[in-house]
């Protein structure tokens, strides 16, 4: 029997600063970010507006690249897009002029699944997240809720090994958000689903500590990490306890 | 008051349309018992002076900005008055969307008429002529600017400016005025390089063997080409290029970063105002500029007032005056005659103009159309080809795309016109063939609708489908399909109609060019109407190819564009 110590981290993050360049002045927005993500963890970047929460997320993924420090995926360096990532965007990111499940099979048929398995997979996962029926329904025709479903079915088709949120439930209004935060734990506590890292942002405290495992809070100007918290609750989580409360009200501390 | 106001409103509108029938049937009259035949003066001897330009600018640029004034007037009434009411709207809109497939040459025999005609011969009578050629080509789609800026105005705005009672004038000032500022702006620089295009064919009215240049630009450009004088061509055009950069640097810049206040959607583009922001910034503050600021609080001023003279508010809001209720009202009657009797006056030229005797007969017509329509499709599929590859290659950049639309617009607003007669010799001298040379100058009339109507449909591409689709790692095929083309799409359409409008507009100057004093012609509506204006003066045969032509192109916008835009609109809007 073998067993590791000190398993790898999933993803690993050592010095990465990120600054932009308007009109011959540098802006600092992230400055020496260390995080390791390991796998089968569920983290939550929570911190101010335009604390640099969404380009932390995209260099994780690869869609923007860092200017200074190193990104390790699996113990090799990640220069270019992770194709390991699923992502789920605020305002949905669906293109209005494809049925729900022409959406879904985009994102299979970019890897070359073939147009019958794709079809079947994209019908699996609209089920997973509770929209069958809506197959050959066009977004705009669903509600907000029915978009973000769409939204995380696209993401968790192509089998992703993490799967990234940017602040998911925020364009929901509060039952929904409720019940899709909910269903979201669901199905990455299901063992048939095969994404179990999770990064979500949020800008609502009370989200990531029901959420997440770890929360790490960003401070600005120019973003940084302030602290990570793991969050030592056992799950379903009870809002009004102490010990949820305590760690709400520690987090709310750091960042105002 | 207002119940006497609905029922002359109902008395020209509703069940009881008979009104209208009888201001056309007036019209009609008017126009059968006209006096035919105006002569135009003889033409003052012209020779090619090169220190006269500065002279010959001031007075094209000054007829330019008579002409524009009259546009944005015309505008914002017809524009107002189509948005406001939906019945007037589909009577309005359909008449400005037909004058606006009439190519200036269309209007040469109405500008005589009316302006010439009534001037007596006298100089004026010439230059109001004129100005009313320009006129026909900047005013049409600052028409629909205003419609479409205060069609575009949020139900919510409406409501709450109703909710308030806010009377006529106080939504026009107040409303509409802003909201149809940003497009207007807009749609300026597009008018005046439409201008400018035509600027040519405009100072040198003509019909038949009489023909008259007017002192400007323009026929200083014609007469250089005439006399193969390439210097003065040269400087000419010079000239003409540094009054357009200093019109953009100077007056559409500040004006654009001005208009960015009046957006109701927020849409902020790194950099885009800041050259404007700093003209607009000396404006405000240089003493120099302090004439022009009273003269603008001045009016602000008037404003306010005839708001409070003519609506006083009491406590159910705004109540209208009833002089300014009654002027309303008349005008709202003469506004409804002018237009019938111009409808019906029109209409009659023109069923007159397909029934026997002909001397050309319709079929032959009908023929130079067909090769027409050919050519501009042809010069369609060019632009195509040519472009959407450029814009595909630039649009993963903003910056690129930014710089891109701005060169257009730049290269847009320089009249292509201009650069005719080295554009068609150098064209002859490749290809051996007119042919060619017909299509490149009709490209060049279509080329920049497209570009600018594309450029902007893929700048709404909003930025979270750019990062899902790198997200999904979409390779390129996929992405064009699935994508850009539908992102473009509508864009491509808008486009694609203004740009075959645009080509039609300048067939008349593509089939039909000098060159020295050689005159090249290939067979085409075009070169029927140049030959019928310029050469045989046959203002029936002009009538006839306009019915014609209108016809075509009023029948494929409103059977083909208009569906396809519809369906394109419907299906591939962003708003999900």
């Amino acid at each position: 029997m073998e067993t590791q110590l000190t398993p790898l981290p999933l993803m690993e993050l050592k010095d990465v600063s990120k600054s932009f360049r308007h009109e011959n002045t540098d802006y600092m927005v992230l400055e020496n970010i260390n995080l390791q993500i390991r796998e089968g963890e569920f983290i939550a970047l929570v911190g101010p507006s335009g604390c640099g929460k969404s380009t932390l997320l995209r260099i994780i993924n690869g869609l923007i690249p860092a200017t200074k420090g190193q990104l390790q995926y699996k113990g090799k360096p990640q220069t270019s897009m992770n194709m390991e990532c699923g992502m789920v965007f605020q305002a949905f990111a669906l293109l209005p002029w494809l049925t729900v499940s022409q959406n879904i099979e985009l994102a299979l048929q970019a890897r070359n699944v073939p147009d019958k398995d794709s079809k079947r997979i994209a019908a699996h996962y609209i089920d997973k997240v509770g929209l069958d029926g809506h197959e050959e329904a066009y977004p705009r025709e669903l509600s907000g809720g029915m978009k973000q479903r769409v939204g995380f079915a696209r993401a968790l088709a192509v089998e992703p090994e993490m799967l990234l949120m940017d602040e998911p439930f925020s364009a929901l209004d509060p039952l929904t958000s409720a019940n899709l935060r909910e269903e979201v734990l669901d199905i990455w506590l299901d063992p048939q689903v095969r994404v179990n890292t999770v990064i979500m942002i949020t800008h609502l405290i009370e989200e990531a500590v029901e959420m997440a495992d770890r929360v790490i809070v960003l401070g600005s100007g120019p973003g940084r990490i302030l602290k990570e918290v793991t969050i030592d609750l056992p799950r379903p989580r009870n809002r009004n306890s102490e010990g949820f409360q305590n760690y709400m009200g520690e987090i709310f501390a750091l960042i105002t | 008051m207002l119940a006497q106001f609905r029922e002359i409103q109902n008395l020209i509108w509703g069940k009881r349309s008979w009104l209208l029938v009888g201001l056309v049937l007036a019209g009609l009259f008017i126009f059968a018992i006209r006096q035919p035949g105006t002569q135009l003066p003889a033409s003052p001897d012209k020779s090619l002076v090169l220190e006269d330009l500065p002279e010959q600018l001031f007075y094209s640029w000054a007829r330019m900005l008579v002409a524009y004034i009259a546009s944005v007037f015309f505008a914002l009434i017809i524009g107002t008055l189509a948005a406001t009411r939906e019945q007037r709207a589909r009577i309005l809109l359909p008449i400005v969307d037909v004058l606006q497939s009439i190519p200036v040459l269309g209007f040469f025999p109405t500008a005589i008429f009316w302006f010439v005609g009534a001037a007596g011969q006298r100089n004026w009578g010439i230059e109001a002529a004129v100005v009313f050629l320009i006129f026909t080509s900047q005013s049409w789609n600052l028409v629909f600017a205003v419609y479409d800026g205060i069609r575009a105005i949020p139900a919510e705005a409406l409501e709450a400016v109703r909710s308030f009672g806010v009377g006529k004038i106080g939504r026009f000032r107040r409303l509409y005025l802003p909201a149809v500022f940003p497009r207007m702006t807009y749609n300026s620089v597009l008018s005046w390089a439409n201008g400018w295009y035509f600027l040519m064919a405009c100072e040198i009215i003509a019909m038949g063997p009489m023909s008259y240049r007017v002192k400007g630009l323009g026929s200083f450009l014609a007469l250089a080409i005439d006399a193969k004088d390439w210097q003065a061509f040269w400087i000419g055009i010079g000239a003409l290029i540094s009054v357009i950069v200093a019109m953009s640097l100077l007056i559409w810049k500040p004006l654009n970063a001005y208009a960015r206040q009046f957006k109701f959607e927020s849409t902020k583009r790194e950099g885009e105002y800041d050259t404007g922001a700093r003209m607009l910034g000396f404006y405000r503050h240089s003493p120099l500029f302090k004439p022009f600021r009273f003269v603008i609080t001045l009016f602000a001023r008037l404003g306010q007032m005839a708001e409070d003279r003519l609506e006083p508010k009491g406590r159910e809001g705004a109540r209208a005056s009833p002089a300014f209720h009654w002027s309303y009202v008349a005008f709202l009657v003469l506004f409804w005659f002018v237009i019938g009797v111009a409808l019906g006056g029109g209409f009659l030229k023109l069923i007159r103009s397909v029934l026997p005797p002909w001397e050309v007969p319709p079929w032959t017509v009908l023929l130079a159309l067909g090769a027409s329509i050919l050519r501009i499709a042809a010069a369609y599929f060019i632009c195509i080809v040519v472009m959407l590859p450029i814009i595909y290659a630039a649009h993963k950049r903003p910056r690129a795309l930014r710089s891109l639309q701005s060169t257009s617009e730049v290269l847009a607003s320089l009249p292509a016109t201009a650069f005719f007669p080295l554009i068609t010799a150098a064209a002859q001298r490749i290809f051996h063939f007119t042919e060619a040379a017909v299509l490149i100058v009709l490209l060049t009339g279509m080329v920049w609708y497209l570009f600018f109507n594309v450029i902007s449909g893929a700048q709404a591409l909003p930025n979270d489908i750019r990062e899902a689709s790198k997200v999904m790692g979409l390779k390129r095929g996929l992405y064009i399909r699935r994508v850009f083309l539908p992102v473009i799409l509508p864009a491509l359409i808008t486009g694609s109609i203004t740009a075959i409008g645009g080509g039609w507009n300048a067939l008349i100057l593509a089939e039909y060019f000098k060159q020295g004093t050689a005159t090249f012609q290939v067979f085409g509506i075009g070169s029927i109407l140049a030959n019928a204006t310029y050469v045989s003066g046959n203002e029936r045969l002009l009538s006839m190819a306009i019915f014609f032509m209108v016809l075509f192109i009023v029948f494929f916008n409103r059977y083909f564009w208009q569906p396809l835009y519809r369906w394109a609109e419907n299906k591939y809007r962003l708003d999900a």
